[in-house]
């Protein structure tokens, strides 16, 4: 191809701390309209704005996992623009002093080439990473013909990162914003839920001939959030500038442009839209914040084991398969999982077996993801305690499980309420294997005329018969010696 | 003792019409209480009714001429029975006013007072002082409404406070100097006499560039849309804006805005607004506190010059004292020093 691609992103992050950036309302998603608002993020005059503390801590934390320098004074500053989800006329961003300069991230350069088993890892380089204020959420009303604000989301902390133009493919900027969505749900900066908009960006796109030098006419894309509409939307949109490089079909000028899915093409925004002077300026009602090294090794020390650290753990000394580990490793909260109850089983393996066959069957069939899973751990390992000491059998361990996941109840009490405890009495099994053979003596006949496969049946007939709660490998044993006898 | 004081427009309690003087918000009622009126009913005071005000504060910032709320509100004062008015006089115009009728005006050092539920013009300035007849009850005044408050993040910490700024929140300077009232002596203050600076023209310059543009910010919020005034008749969300700021706002503000807007712009910022700030530095180094703890500057017969070290002691952030001949200025947190003096001037 002659042409190369150029590709810078913008970031919007939502942070997860409880309350507001300036006031203590609640930063929840999913509230009633309007109720986490107070006169502060309401715009009303009075009250003076008052830094989140946890939300510096949670850019410290970016900034950290980003591989940026963090630096050593911040400000916030002023960015004034009129708009009805902007209550007071100005959002408060870091334009001056921003929390993190020059981080980095390796990213599977996917499409990049390179041998079968090693994929070539691509460094994208970072510019800044700055916190800023939400703006409130604009419903509009098409059947009155009017438009309502909830201020819910005004004021909910943010961090933007603010990448270099190193991205050349769709499979980049994808590879990018997964391994971005990675590190920071797995430190719990943030949730980021595209679909609920607190992971969006923006994509600053060229085009220019390969080997030339100077960058081609940068357009950008607002308010990507899915991944693959970002992918779509790159693919039309380098088309486009190739194309107009290409015929001279259209003049590139620098603009601002909006993705219709719909319609798979990029528009331009309406001109007042884009040209903004933001008039910045340092706000003076808030004083620079110094970082010192302490608050930044503070924040170090609760960060977890990053995800690759982890799956490296995960393979190598304890010696998971690798889908299973990377299943485990990309969760946090499987990973806290697997971590608190290895800690009480002491066996990796079962443990690891258990959450990918058990845990997470019984999860999705209730339709809560791996990262919502919410099971007291000592309960978890007290199951699979039960079933490796041969007090019940596995199927009734996962019958437990899912009564642990779904009704929160006792272990060893539901077993012993529901007698789910495993017969393994040699008189009881002999008796149930008796009656199964004689209620099923075509299938013995089957078996001793050499049909290996109806032995199954009939081991699953007995199972039937003591109420699944059998020990399987006595089952096995006794109704081989019974049936050849 | 129990005085009876005023609070200014723009100074909230709760259920109370706060309109900071402007028509913008002459149906707003205030959500909360500002700190000040609760420390005056804790201290035992008496407030006794609202002062009428410039709109903003803003009167005397671009010219000299008299407003004729802040002059009623100022005649009323002098022949009632009230003690105190309390004010955000960010653009000296008070103090100089105070001069000027035999009246004083003790403006505290930045940081001082809380500015929680003080409608908010200019924050880099906005600090509440006191407008009263006996310097000595203005200082009483001061010491019950003085003192930390968490909910205001640009506050002094003050010697009880137990360090609750200690996470490198500093001044605007970047400095983590700033402690309040820590050279209490008993000695009387020793006062160095000040000229008029060389450079006045300029003070009145840059308070004009750095006022402008604050007051544009803290002025964006009044839109039309949620609280204040909101024009009746317009076709779309540009002209509701327009509408509603045109119709609502005085002169002043709308110079404000306009200052504000171009000294802000990309095109501007540097040659306006950083040029200011940068000066506004070079004003703050430029005194140096050794061998007197007080500046006193000396009025001219008509005491129109009075607003200059008025704008001196608001662009350091320093405290002042302004009085019929003169105005003192004290290092920051030295007001101690300004009430030994009026108190000595009293006797």
């Amino acid at each position: 191809m002659k042409y190369e691609v150029v590709m810078g992103l913008e970031v919007h992050v939502e942070l997860s701390t409880q309350s507001k950036l300036f006031c203590s309302c609640s930063a929840k998603f999913g509230a009633e309209a309007n109720e986490n608002v107070c006169p502060a993020c309401a715009g009303m005059p009075g009250m003076p704005a008052l830094v989140n503390k946890n939300a510096v801590s949670l850019g410290i934390a970016a900034g950290i996992l980003t591989n940026s320098d963090i630096s050593e004074v911040i400000t916030f500053d002023k960015k004034n623009y009129f708009y009805p989800d902007l209550p007071t006329g100005y959002q408060i961003t870091q334009w001056f002093a921003p929390i993190c300069k020059n981080g980095w991230i390796d990213i599977e350069a996917v499409g990049g080439g390179g041998a079968d088993d090693t994929i070539p890892t691509k460094r994208i380089t970072l510019k800044q990473i700055h916190i800023e204020e939400d703006a409130g959420k604009l419903v509009h009303e098409p059947r009155t013909r009017s438009t309502l604000v909830d201020f819910n989301r005004t004021s909910v902390p943010l961090i933007e990162i603010v990448s270099n133009p190193d991205f050349n493919t769709s499979g980049e900027v994808v590879a990018y914003l997964e391994k971005l969505r990675l590190l920071l749900t797995f430190a719990g900066v943030s949730d980021c839920k595209m679909q609920e908009g607190s992971m969006r960006c923006d994509i600053n796109i060229s085009v220019r001939e390969k080997g030339c030098k100077k960058l081609g006419t940068r357009t950008e894309i607002k308010n990507m959030n899915s991944l693959k509409a970002i992918a779509r939307a790159i693919e039309y949109e380098s088309q486009r500038h190739i194309d107009a490089l290409e015929t001279g079909s259209e003049e590139l000028v620098v603009e601002t442009r909006r993705w219709d899915d719909t319609l798979g093409m990029t528009f331009a925004m309406r001109e007042k839209e884009q040209a903004e002077d933001y008039r910045y300026f340092p706000n003076p009602e808030i004083l620079p914040i110094r970082i010192d090294k302490a608050w930044i090794e503070d924040v170090r020390a609760t960060l977890p084991e990053p995800a690759h650290e982890k799956y490296e753990r995960l393979t190598k000394t304890l010696g998971l398969p690798e889908h299973d580990s990377r299943l485990i490793s990309e969760s946090q909260n499987l990973s806290r999982i697997f971590d608190a109850v290895t800690k009480i089983v002491n066996k990796p393996k079962d443990v690891s077996n258990w959450i990918i066959g058990e845990l997470l069957a019984v999860s999705s069939g209730a339709g809560v993801e791996g990262d919502e899973i919410d099971i007291n751990v000592s309960d978890f390992a007290k199951i699979i305690m039960l079933v490796d000491e041969g007090k019940i059998n596995r199927a009734v361990g996962k019958k437990v499980l899912a009564q642990v996941f779904e009704n929160k109840v006792n272990p060893e009490e539901y077993i012993k309420d529901n007698s789910l405890a495993m017969v393994s009495d040699t008189g009881t099994l002999e008796s149930a294997i008796a009656a199964v053979l004689k209620e099923n003596d075509k299938t013995v006949a089957e078996y001793k005329n050499g049909s290996q496969k109806v032995f199954g049946f009939l081991v699953g007939q007995i199972m039937k018969k003591t109420g699944g709660k059998a020990d399987p490998r006595m089952v096995n044993e006794l109704l081989k010696k019974m049936i050849e006898t | 003792m129990s005085y009876s004081i005023l609070l200014e427009e723009s100074i909230m309690q709760k259920g109370i019409y706060a309109t900071a003087g402007s028509k913008m918000l002459a149906n707003f009622t205030a959500p909360i209480s500002a700190a000040v009126a609760d420390s005056l009913e804790a201290g035992g005071m008496q407030i006794a009714g609202r002062a009428k005000m410039s709109e903003f504060g803003a009167s005397g910032l671009y010219d000299d001429s008299p407003c004729t709320l802040l002059t009623e509100a100022v005649n009323a004062f002098c022949s009632d029975k009230n003690d105190a008015i309390l004010c955000n006089d960010y653009t000296g115009t008070i103090a100089a006013n105070a001069a000027r009728r035999g009246l004083c005006y003790i403006h505290p050092t930045y940081g001082t007072v809380s500015r929680y539920g003080l409608i908010p013009a200019v924050c880099s300035m906005d600090q509440i002082g006191v407008l009263c007849k006996v310097p000595s009850v203005g200082f009483e005044i001061l010491a019950i409404i003085a003192g930390y408050d968490a909910r205001d993040g640009a506050m002094l910490p003050s010697a009880n406070d137990g360090g609750g700024r200690t996470v490198g929140f500093n001044n605007n300077d970047g400095g983590d100097k700033r402690t309040a009232d820590t050279r209490r002596t008993a000695a009387l203050p020793v006062i160095s006499v000040a000229k008029m600076p060389l450079y006045a023209e300029i003070y009145r310059q840059i308070t004009q560039i750095l006022c402008s543009a604050e007051l544009s910010g803290n002025i964006s919020r009044y839109d039309g849309i949620k609280f204040g005034y909101a024009a009746k008749d317009y076709s779309d969300l540009r002209e509701l804006y327009t509408k509603s700021r045109t119709e609502a706002f005085g002169e002043d503000l709308k110079l404000s805005a306009l200052i504000g807007a171009m000294v802000l712009g990309a095109m501007c910022y540097e040659k306006y607004y950083d040029k200011a700030m940068r000066l506004r530095r070079v004003i703050k180094e430029s005194v140096c506190w050794d061998g007197f703890d007080v500046l006193r500057y000396i009025h001219d017969a008509d005491g129109k010059d009075a607003i200059v070290f008025a704008i001196f002691s608001r662009l350091c952030g320093l405290p002042s004292l302004s009085v019929q001949e003169c105005t003192y200025v004290a290092d920051a947190g030295n007001e101690h020093a300004l009430s030994m003096i009026a108190v000595a001037d009293e006797q």
